[in-house]
């Protein structure tokens, strides 16, 4: 299961830090959000703490208008389970009595200038990707010409080398070597590069070569949706190939399934077209042509027309 | 076959030892694996191990499947040691 702490989510979206710093280093664990405007009228049993309370203008309004005493209890109450943090919305004054239980309690609050709903579309997209589920594969990812496609195959096959040639055609890398997928949700893998290797790409014989100031800023791209992928196979007739492009094989990675293509390769075979070939091949299916289709077709359509 | 190690030279794997670890690696037909707080890298790919980071006292694992998994993972073991990495 993956975590984020508090710290990161303040440097991500930029929030100020009202009180309870000592509880900065508490962990995210759930992606949903709440809103605790019923707990603030009183209504306790449904209360989610294991989740981000944000607190907009119609709870703040609502309990400025609570008695002393009832605001006191009803804010500690929210205090009391194992709530990862608060957040206010619209740079609203955070109450004296949160301020409090902040601290007792050693549970942040934090502030943003934004307002709810722009807030609240902020932190689940933040939060859906860093605690989505992920995995990391060994390959390079490109966007050819708006695609992103992850190619695969044994180390030494030729995949960086490729992914070079198609920079070099002015399409972007996103990871060399190693790739974190994470899924969004489900039908939506994302692959971006470890820290470390951002813009890198390694060519045995030259060594790493930072694709940005050698292609410019426009080749590179922090990360990108896969939509295919692409396994380098040393060429072995004696395997099926598909000849026709008939066959829509998918691959599932993590629990989504993308479209996959296993091409033969071999020396003098320019690897970088026969990509960008495959890319647009995908993206024209995706827009309803299917060439092998078309084909079958106007073959079916020939022969009955002869007999 | 898989094997753990220790790190404990201090300035981690750092990319020079990292390059004859892979160079050593890529001699073999097996798959190895390096993995360290659960993330695996291809062992054959610079890139991929140096991705990682290790630092030193770090615990890192090797994974090795395929006709010569023994002689690799032997190989390795020897490589690190030879470079002060591991013990």
């Amino acid at each position: 299961m993956e975590k984020i702490n508090i710290n990161s989510l303040v440097n991500e979206l930029n929030l100020e830090i009202i009180a309870g710093t000592a509880g900065l280093t508490r962990e995210i664990e759930s992606k949903m959000l709440s809103r605790p405007g019923l707990e603030l009228a009183g209504l306790t049993d449904f209360y989610e703490d294991d989740r981000i309370q944000v607190i907009g203008s119609k709870e703040l309004a609502f309990f400025n208008g609570l008695a002393a005493s009832a605001q006191n209890s009803r804010s500690e109450f929210l205090f009391k389970g194992q709530t990862p943090c608060f957040i206010f919305s619209n740079n609203f004054t955070v109450p004296q009595v949160f301020i409090t239980h902040a601290e007792n309690y050693q549970i942040p609050i934090l502030r943003s200038q934004k307002d709810t709903t722009m807030l609240l579309n902020d932190i689940t997209s933040y939060l859906a990707e860093e605690l989505a589920e992920s995995t990391n594969m060994h390959g390079v990812l490109v966007d050819v010409h708006g695609i992103g496609v992850l190619i695969r195959g044994k180390s030494g096959i030729g995949k960086s080398e490729a992914a070079l040639e198609l920079v070099n055609r002015g399409h972007k890398l996103i990871a060399d070597d190693n790739i974190i997928i994470y899924e969004k949700e489900i039908g939506k893998l994302v692959g971006k590069p470890p820290k470390l290797l951002e813009k890198y790409i390694e060519i045995r014989g030259i060594g790493i070569i930072n694709i940005v100031s050698m292609f410019g800023a426009g080749s590179f791209r922090h990360k990108k949706r896969i939509s295919l992928v692409i396994d380098l196979d040393l060429a072995d007739y004696d395997k099926d190939y598909d000849r026709l492009g008939l066959e829509d094989a998918k691959i599932k990675i993590i629990n989504t399934e993308v479209s996959y293509i296993k091409i033969p390769i071999r020396p003098g075979r320019n690897m970088a077209a026969i990509i960008e070939v495959a890319a647009l091949n995908h993206r024209l299916r995706y827009m309803g042509i299917n060439t092998a289709q078309e084909f079958i077709q106007n073959l079916n359509a020939y022969m009955t027309q002869e007999n | 076959m898989e094997k753990k190690f220790i790190v404990t030279d201090e300035a981690g794997l750092h990319a020079r030892p990292a390059t004859k670890v892979v160079n050593t690696a890529s001699r073999f037909s097996s798959d190895l694996q390096l993995e360290y707080k659960g993330r695996k890298v291809n062992m054959k790919s610079i890139m991929g191990v140096m991705s990682l980071g290790i630092p030193q006292g770090a615990e890192i694992t090797i994974f090795a499947v395929g006709d010569d998994e023994a002689e690799a993972l032997q190989a390795l073991e020897q490589e690190l040691k030879d470079q002060g990495i591991c013990k």
